[in-house]
């Protein structure tokens, strides 16, 4: 039997997002991301096309520095403005009826109860179909929007990620299926981070839990997001090395009392689809017509903690001169021999898989083979990446068994996994559950 | 003459089992309704907007009423204002649904971080066009603060001067950081905005350090529509200070007209002008096709309260647990830390708030409300009008009947007062803030809040 692929729309509400500058293109609509209209009407076009879901990434401020300031970003309108994604996924639950909603939030955003009350809400709403994106926040910004006096050491965001998680998870997990379970169930916490007593909701939502996703680099991500994730993202750079990153996903699960394929694999990927080959090279020249090297430095630098700014043309960029940067960077460094140039930086190809349906379906068939669960399709233009993909790409996946043709019943959970609606019971979450209600 | 006046109607509901009308939820006869489905929200919003009402405004607790008895079972068991949900994710799903209904939430001043919640607040305001309405709040039930890490209640002059540096943030943010015309959109230059025109905000203060520049760009009412309720002392001063909209539940016309006329004073003691405060009276409907349904009706929903669960609920939002009280035991009002300004208000100054019984406030209670009208629709439509005088812009109309009552109010009332010249025009495409001051969209020059304009610049 052949085994699918699960497809999430990944999208931002913000005027450039995979792909810096793209919102010059004429082709394409992002421009108009304030308006709840595009994204109706996206959401709609991916469910009539029964994309597993939605997927709207999320920061909390401004990416690192370019020359010192961010004059850059606001300029170029990268990754800037930003709009909160949870009214957009709250308007969208009620224009839709099947396809996933998955937001990204913060652990230092809010507090674990107010946070745990709008998810519930949320999926309540939406019939059980909303999915969490865990982040930790890397930016500076972001930190010192909310009050933090900056970046929190690595360590301790982490320590105080998983109290939040643990926080909301144990919040959501004590509300019974039945009202009549519930007597006076309070909760009470004393973290480090927070200190509460509360009172779970009377009702479960349908997933209870919503769908848990998590990318994690560093080991301490890893560790996390093998505790913590239902699906995790990977970046891996060919079917051939996915392997490696599989079994190591997949062993941290264990280590965790978890079963290896209870993590889902998700890598990231941007396409451009011609009807011959020559066809879809042109497209990619006609799209890299509003590409912004510059603009993508920008990006990189900002994403990975590094101001490539202060450097020339030509200069070797080490581990030293470049003050640390995130483990990304590392990886950059590490693959390029120990030192990359801005140059080198600018000219690195323009990543995105580029061919015909029947050469991008061979190549996602080997990606499945390589272990991978999902793809999360980013986008150059919104919403003409998507319409591309479904009008083009997505029969011939259909006509493989790569991609489903039509919805499962259920949450998103069950859809996504095939198991039931609630965490399973190896999930840490699980154990928060009041005792013998629930042995699902 | 009241018949020349115009008033705005606005929904008062909560995302809870039982609000207005304790035991409610019990008779799936009148028209049960299940707060955790959206298709509850999405019809009511239909039927609000058929019927012209300007908002749908979502009440909200973070917690649960103080103790009954030593716990929380009593609201528990009873669904007496739990659970609740979130109102933001609801209205934001409304945003899709309707087209010009004004979409109102509460949050209070202690539930967010002021920059996380600037920007659920602008995104919502984008999305809707500019319906975004925030109902402010200071929270004080003993059991939000400790869902929310505060060791305890926090006193009532605190909660107030909370608010006002919250809300300094939220103005900062809104009105400061991005210049009018900081957006470009230049495609062949590629600008999308001017740098310079854009700021940092840079706050400090004692709970809170933002740093800025505002992730979201000026939403169509830059900063949403602002209402604000509460009557005592502290409650009055900010709204006078603040508010767009005061929303009040006087338990007569006479103090109506007082409250009023002392909201507009003290705004122009702001330098405000006075009817930059638009004030909504809260006012509960029952409708029936002849007077004696009505009343039947009435009794009918009276019969369905359980009078320990109103107790608990009454002790549990003033903040005492009543528990075991009986109707003739004093009760020292002096001690409550909860919601106890509209109480203070129906009591009246001569009082002596320490000894309060339970049967001198019920016997108070029935002999002043004059805000649940039972009638026909032309009787209800009548007793409306006659509160305009009061010099109220609106009504919220909290509902006994939830989406029934709302339907037969449109269906019955609502053409009375269209007819009759007391609602305004329905004019498509509109922001919230321009359809209640006819004027822009922006918040007036005289609110301490453009104060920021230009002020990072």
């Amino acid at each position: 039997m052949n085994r699918r692929l699960r497809l999430n729309a990944f999208v931002m509400a913000t005027p450039t997002h995979n792909n810096p500058t793209q919102w010059r293109n004429p082709r394409g609509e992002q421009l108009r991301f304030n308006e709840l209209e595009l994204w109706t009407s996206l959401a709609s076009r991916l469910e009539a096309a029964a994309f597993d879901g939605i997927f709207f990434a999320d920061i909390l401020g401004l990416q690192g520095a370019f020359r010192g300031n961010w004059d850059e970003h606001i300029e170029k309108g990268l990754d800037y403005p930003t709009n909160d994604p949870l009214p957009i996924v709250a308007a969208l639950a009620s224009t839709t009826q099947r396809i996933g909603l998955a937001f990204t939030n913060s652990i230092i955003q809010g507090h674990p109860v107010t946070f745990a009350r709008q998810l519930a809400t949320l999926d309540h709403l939406s019939g059980g179909r909303i999915g969490w994106n865990i982040v930790t926040s890397s930016l500076e910004n972001s930190h010192r929007n909310v009050s933090l006096p900056g970046l929190i050491p690595h360590d301790e965001r982490y320590r105080r990620a998983e109290e939040y998680v643990d926080a909301v998870l144990r919040i959501l997990e004590s509300s019974p299926d039945d009202p009549d379970e519930l007597g006076d169930t309070t909760i009470v916490h004393h973290g480090e981070q927070f200190g509460f007593e509360t009172n779970p909701a009377l009702r479960a939502s349908p997933q209870r839990t919503p769908f848990l996703f998590l990318a994690g680099a560093s080991p301490q991500g890893q560790q996390f997001a093998g505790r913590y994730a239902e699906a995790q993202f990977i970046a891996s750079p060919s079917p051939e090395r996915t392997a490696g990153v599989v079994e190591r996903i997949r062993s941290t699960a264990v280590a965790h009392g978890r079963l290896g394929s209870d993590v889902l694999l998700f890598q990231g990927f941007s396409f451009i689809i011609g009807s011959t080959e020559e066809e879809a090279r042109r497209l990619a020249d006609d799209e890299s017509r509003y590409d912004d090297p510059v603009s993508r430095l920008v990006q990189l630098g900002g994403t990975i903690g590094v101001d490539f700014g202060r450097f020339d043309l030509d200069e070797p960029i080490d581990h030293a001169s470049a003050q640390g940067g995130l483990g990304p960077f590392q990886g950059l460094l590490a693959a390029n021999g120990g030192s990359i140039t801005v140059r080198q930086l600018i000219e690195r190809p323009f990543r995105a898989l580029t061919g015909t349906p029947e050469t991008l379906a061979d190549q996602l068939e080997q990606w499945r083979d390589a272990g991978v669960d999902g793809i999360n399709v980013g986008n150059h233009v919104i919403p003409g990446t998507f319409d591309n993909f479904i009008d083009h790409l997505l029969p011939e996946l259909q006509r493989r068994g790569l991609a489903q043709r039509d919805y499962e019943e259920g949450t998103l959970r069950r859809r996504l996994t095939g198991g039931s609606d609630r965490l399973n019971a190896r999930h840490p979450g699980a154990r928060h559950r009041i005792a013998g209600k629930d042995a699902r | 003459m009241s018949t020349q006046q115009k008033i705005h109607l606005n929904a008062f509901v909560m995302a809870t089992p039982t609000h207005h009308q304790s035991g409610l939820w019990k008779r799936p006869s009148l028209e049960q309704w299940d707060p955790n489905r959206l298709d509850t929200w999405v019809r009511l919003g239909e039927t609000l907007e058929r019927g012209g009402f300007t908002a749908i405004f979502l009440a909200d607790h973070l917690g649960a009423p103080e103790r009954h008895n030593g716990s929380f079972a009593d609201y528990i068991a009873r669904g007496e204002v739990f659970p609740t949900n979130d109102p933001l994710p609801i209205v934001s799903a409304l945003a899709a649904t309707t087209s010009d209904l004004g979409l109102v939430f509460t949050s209070s001043t202690v539930q967010h971080q002021p920059f996380v919640f600037a920007r659920q607040a602008s995104t919502l305001d984008h999305l809707s066009g500019g319906r975004a309405g925030w109902n402010l709040v200071t929270t004080a039930l003993r059991n939000s603060y400790r869902n929310l890490s505060y060791q305890d209640l926090v006193d009532h002059e605190e909660r107030y001067r909370l608010a006002r540096e919250y809300v300094d943030v939220l103005y900062k943010l809104w009105e400061g950081s991005w210049d009018d015309d900081a957006v470009v959109l230049d495609a062949e230059r590629g600008i999308y905005a001017d740098p310079s025109k854009v700021h940092e905000i840079a706050h400090v203060s004692e709970r809170f350090s933002v740093e800025g520049p505002f992730l979201v760009q000026p939403s169509p009412q830059v900063t949403p529509f602002l209402f604000l309720a509460g009557v005592s002392p502290a409650a009055l001063d900010l709204a006078a200070q603040h508010a767009e909209g005061w929303t009040i539940v006087s338990t007569g016309q006479e103090q109506t007209r007082a409250q009023v006329d002392g909201v507009r004073a003290r705004a122009v003691e702001y330098g405000r002008a006075p009817d930059d405060v638009a004030v909504f009276q809260g006012l509960k409907v029952v409708i029936g096709s002849t007077e004696t349904e009505a009343r039947e009706r009435y009794e009918e929903i009276k019969a369905l309260s359980d009078v320990s669960a109103a107790r608990a609920a009454f002790g549990g939002i003033i903040g005492l647990d009543l528990a075991g009280y009986g109707p003739d035991d004093p009760i020292d009002l002096t001690k409550a830390q909860g919601v106890i300004g509209p109480l203070l208000a129906r009591l009246g100054p001569d009082t002596d708030l320490s000894r309060v019984t339970l049967r001198q406030l019920q016997e108070r209670r029935s002999r002043s409300d004059v805000t649940t009208i039972v009638g026909t629709p032309e009787q209800i439509a009548e007793s409306i009008i006659g509160w305009i005088d009061t010099g109220i812009d609106g009504v919220n109309i909290e509902d006994y009947l939830f989406h029934g009552g709302y339907r037969d109010f449109v269906d019955h009332v609502v053409p009375i007062l269209r007819r009759r010249g007391h609602l305004h025009d329905i004019e498509p495409g509109r922001t919230l803030r321009e359809r209640v001051f006819g004027d822009g969209p922006r918040l007036s020059a005289r609110h301490p809040a453009a104060a920021y304009r230009g002020a990072f610049a």
